[in-house]
Parts: structure tokens; sequence; C-alpha cells
């Protein structure tokens, strides 16, 4: 445990000269996206029509956006970064040199992403706030929902990326995860719409995916919807699942990659 | 203390690729210890297993009588680490990077810091302790893996390569780094190229070649051992046919001069010049590790 922490404490003090940066981005972007979408689009969607159970449809997109993004940076963060810092960034590879693990090193690689989607979410509530979309107290822990959100995409792709590394392969899989993956699981993430208006197999294909999960979960907290406690515990439990299976096969494609 | 580094088969496969064939290898505590051998000869994959990040494929190896496999975090926290990479972390700087890692073999910040501020001095790049590493010359940075290798304290300290690619004056300068922690009782174990660093700073070498171990012992044995005590280099113009092999002489052709091994260098000369042998020019030197391995393998050690 004490590892780990000097793993974060180290991974902070490479990008605390960035971390503003992170920080304003972190409440440009979305408050981009809650105008443009939520306003913009908004404007041109019947709520009550849409029977999306909102008052306005930035009160719908808003939330969802704040898992939807966590995703985002959960994906992007473990690819090319992931690579470069398995292979000649100094930062990993001489990590494993110290008493850390590689197992240990994949927890805090996936967690430090969990950490600043938390950081991001967290902002995330102020444009939220601004806009007066919070209805519920649970608000708060919506931010640790999207970093669970966040884990649940940078473990399992992390661990690919390790596995790409440890066979010596290019990375020419990378835009394909983001382009073919990512991006659709994006669009249909349940953010913009119910996903119970999409094509039965694309509804399903969103069902056993986490990003849905993330995105109901985060706007049952924020807002009130019809999630049930146990729904929302479900939704908890998948995020909790690919999390967990992708440090399980992080911890393996990291040694392999730092140690052939 | 417990023996730093025992081999027996250590062996590394890469699919069906045998890198490291099965050596053995003991190395004693205090000891300096190196491995010379030419490229692709197995050295850096020995020394990332005795750094236990890679695992081992066959036959046994421990560190501090500590199994890698089982016990890599306790043998790593006694061990100093560098590889043939820098691996410096090129988002902090000189001294943070010490400081950073440091803080992994559970040193607290006032302690890292001290440290740190010790090993700069101690690889003479005080000055640039806040500069960006991207700003370092090959030479510091160097001096900053080994002096970041440092940090803990290590019983043993692994150098795979210190000095390659560094001119002339910054190697001498490592060399004396490295002597000086020799003197301290700190087990070394580097890999290298170059025989005359073999020569410096080892107390027993291995000759390493496609895997294998293909001598050991102390410099000046292994040079008794497969050697003569001096060298005779001598040159014939191209077009000269000149028969030196009826003269009974241990001879090694390169391609632009031939060595010849002796006893007694002026000696030999006078015996070729009263035969009419004379060459265009010749040197007599001592023998050095570079002939131990010319004579081994018939290759050499730098191409
Ligand atoms: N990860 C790997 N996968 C496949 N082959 C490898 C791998 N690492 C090393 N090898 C091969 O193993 C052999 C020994 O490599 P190694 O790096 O140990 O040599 P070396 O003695 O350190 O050479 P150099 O002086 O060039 O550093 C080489 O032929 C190399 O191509
Ligand atoms: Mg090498």
């Amino acid at each position: 445990m004490t590892l780990l922490f000097h793993f974060w404490e180290h991974q902070f003090w490479r990008l605390r000269s960035s971390f503003r940066a992170t920080i304003v981005s972190g409440m440009v972007g979305p408050l981009m996206y809650l105008l443009g979408i939520g306003i913009g689009i908004g404007s041109q969607v019947d709520v009550q029509a849409a029977d999306l159970g909102t008052g306005r449809y930035v009160d719908y997109v808003g939330p969802g956006l704040m898992a939807a993004a966590a995703m985002q940076l959960g994906a992007t963060e473990s690819l090319w970064d992931t690579a470069a810092s398995l292979k000649w960034r100094g930062n990993y590879v001489s990590a494993v040199t110290t008493p850390l693990s590689t197992a240990q090193l994949f927890v805090g690689h996936a967690s430090w992403i969990g950490f600043r989607a938390l950081i991001g979410g967290t902002v995330y509530l102020v444009p939220l706030v601004l806009f007066g979309i919070p209805e519920r107290p649970t608000t708060v822990l919506a931010p640790f929902v999207a970093a669970l959100t966040a884990t649940a995409f940078a473990a399992p792709i992390s661990a690919w990326s390790g596995h790409v590394v440890s066979k010596g392969q290019t990375e020419q899989s990378f835009p394909m995860i983001l382009r073919l993956v990512i991006l659709p699981m994006y669009l249909f993430s349940g953010a913009f719409y119910p996903i119970e208006q999409l094509p039965l197999l694309l509804e399903w294909v969103a069902r056993v995916l986490p990003v849905w999960h993330g995105v109901e979960l985060v706007r049952g907290l924020i807002i009130d919807t019809d999630l049930s406690f146990i729904g929302g515990l479900t939704h908890l439990a998948v995020l909790v699942a690919y999390t967990g299976l992708g440090m399980l096969a992080g911890a393996r494609t990291f040694t392999k990659a730092l140690g052939t | 203390m417990e023996q730093p580094i025992a081999a027996a088969g250590l062996t590394k496969t890469f699919g069906d690729f045998t890198a490291v064939d099965g050596i053995d290898l003991t190395i004693e505590p205090g000891e300096s210890f190196a491995m010379l051998g030419p490229n692709g000869a197995g050295k850096s994959s020995t020394m990332r297993m005795v750094s236990t990040v890679s695992p081992i494929t066959s036959g046994s190896l421990r560190i501090f009588g500590m199994d890698p496999h089982v016990d890599g975090p306790a043998i790593r926290d006694r061990l100093g680490v560098v590889a043939q990479e820098n691996n410096l972390d090129d988002e902090l700087s000189v001294v943070e990077n010490i400081i950073l890692y440091g803080r992994y073999f559970g040193l607290s910040w006032k302690e890292a810091r001290a440290k740190a501020t010790e090993l700069l001095g101690f690889a003479q790049l005080e000055d640039r302790a806040d500069a960006r590493v991207t700003s370092l010359s090959g030479g510091m940075k160097r001096r900053l893996a080994i002096a970041r290798a440092l940090v803990n304290d290590p019983d043993l300290v692994l150098l795979d390569e210190p000095t390659t690619g560094l001119d002339p004056q910054a190697r001498h300068l490592l060399w004396q780094r490295l002597y000086e922690l020799k003197e301290r009782g700190v087990t070394l174990l580097l890999t290298t190229h170059y025989m005359d660093e073999a020569e410096q700073l080892a107390d027993r070498l291995v000759v390493m070649d496609h895997g294998t171990i293909v001598a050991q012992g102390a410099p000046a044995e292994l040079i008794a051992e497969h050697v003569t005590r001096e060298v005779l280099e001598v040159r014939y113009p191209p077009e000269a046919e000149i028969d030196l092999e009826s003269l009974g002489l241990r001879l090694e052709s390169l391609t632009d001069r031939i060595l010849i091994y002796t006893d007694d260098g002026e000696a030999t000369m006078t015996e070729l010049v009263n035969s009419g042998r004379t060459p265009s020019s010749s040197l007599v030197r001592r023998a050095s590790l570079e002939d131990v391995f010319l004579a081994l393998t018939g290759r050499r050690l730098v191409e």
C-alpha cells in the first residue's frame, strides 16, 4: 500500500506542471458540451415526447456526460501513453527496479487514471451546478462512479497495451480501438438518449459494456430517476467487475511487457 | 553477508532462441565482477535476470540467497540497477529523479532530499540539480542514472555498459566514481565491450560469447592462460607474400595487420628482421583481454 502511494506520488509529481491545465480543460470541455449539446441540441428536443423523465434535455445529458468523459479519459490514457511508459519513458521501466512489483504497478497505473477521472468529475460538478442540474445530495458520490467508469476502461485497455508491448507489436490497433470501440460506445452510452431507442442488438451490446452502467448510475445519483437501489448496485458491480478483470489481465501483461 | 549472486545453469530463451545458455556464476561480497562480450553475447539478458525483472527460463539463480521469482521485492530493495538504457524520467528534474525513486525504497522526503544532494555531489551534478533531464549531456545522464541507482545504499550494483557511447574524459570520470564504490565495499557486477574497462574495474571477469562463458578468471590470469605476455603487431604491404607460418609462432591475422603472440616482442622482431621478413611497420605492446577474446573466439570484441 505504501508502495502504491509512492507510485501515485511519482505520477503526480511528473504531471504537476500540467495539472492546472488539466483542471481548466476539465471545466471548459464539459461546459462546451453542456452548451452545445445540452442547450443547443436540447432546444430541438421535445423532452415530454421523448420521455426522458427529466424537465430539460440538459438535465438528462449533463450527468451522462460525466461518465462518458470518464470513459474517454480511461481509454485514451491507456493507449499510446501507457505503451510509451512501458517502452521508453523512464517512469515505469525504472519503477520496477524498486521494491514495487509489476502487479502493484498495474494497480497503481489504473487507479491513477481513475483518480484523474475523479478530479475531472469533481471539477465538472461546477458547471453542473451552474446549470442548476443536480437534484440529489448523492451528487457528491457521482465523481467516484466516474472514476470507476474510467478504471473499467483503463484496466482492460491498458492490459491490451501491455500485451501489444510484450509482443513487440506495432500500435496499429490503437486508433481502431478509439474509432471502432470507444467512439460508438460514446454514442451508444445512454448519455444522449435512452438506449432503449437503439435496435435490440445494439441495446444489448450497450447493456453488456461498462459505459452505460456508469452513465445510468451517475445520472441516478445526480438527478431523480427511476433507478432502484438494486439497479444501482448492479451497475456498480459491472463497473467493479470490468475493473477487476482488467487488473488481473493487466498485472500479467505488464509483467511480460517489462520483464521479457 | 550472503553471496550476492549464485547462478548455476542459468538459461534464458526467447522463443526458440537461446540468449543465455546455461552459465554458472558466483560473485562474492565486495567483489567487482565484469561480463565482457560482444553485441548479443547475452550480457543484458543475464543482468535483467539478476535484477529480478526478467524471469529465468531454467537453471537456478539466487541473489543474496533469495529466489528472484519469490523474493523479488526484498532483493530489489538491496540492488542498484543501472540498465543499458538510462530510463530517466524526462518529466522530472535531475534532483527529482533521485528523490522520487528513493521514495519507493521507503525514504522520507527529507531523507530522500538529503540523499539526492549527496549523490548529486558524488556524480558531480550539483549545479544541475534543478535542470531538466533532457538538457543533460550523455555523460551527465549516465552519471545521474548511476546516482539514482545508489539512492538505497545498495549492497549490489548492476551496471550494464556503464560507459558505452561516452567520450574518454566522461569514461574516466565514471571509472573513478565506480572505483570509489568498489573501495567502499559495494559489490559490483558490470558488463562491458571494453577490455580496458574490465581491466580497470574488475577483480574477476567472465568472457561471454553466444550466451556461454568462454573463459573466466582475474584479468591477469586470463591473459597468462590464453595469450602470451606481449603482442607484436606487424603490417606488410598488401602485395607482399610473407610466410610467417613456418616460424612456428602463434599468429592472428586481422584485415589490416598481423598479431604475433610472444613473450618477448623485441626478440621476435629481431628474428623477423634477421630472416628477411622486415615489416613495413611494427608495434610491441602488452597483451590485453581483447587478445584473449580474439584467441578464444577468433573474433574481435568491438567490430
Ligand atoms: N526480448 C527479446 N526478445 C527476443 N530476443 C531477444 C530479446 N532480448 C534479447 N534478445 C536477443 O538475445 C541475444 C542477447 O541479447 P542481450 O541484449 O542479452 O545481449 P548483450 O550481450 O547485452 O548485447 P549488447 O552488447 O548489444 O548489449 C541477442 O541476440 C538479442 O537479439
Ligand atoms: Mg546489452
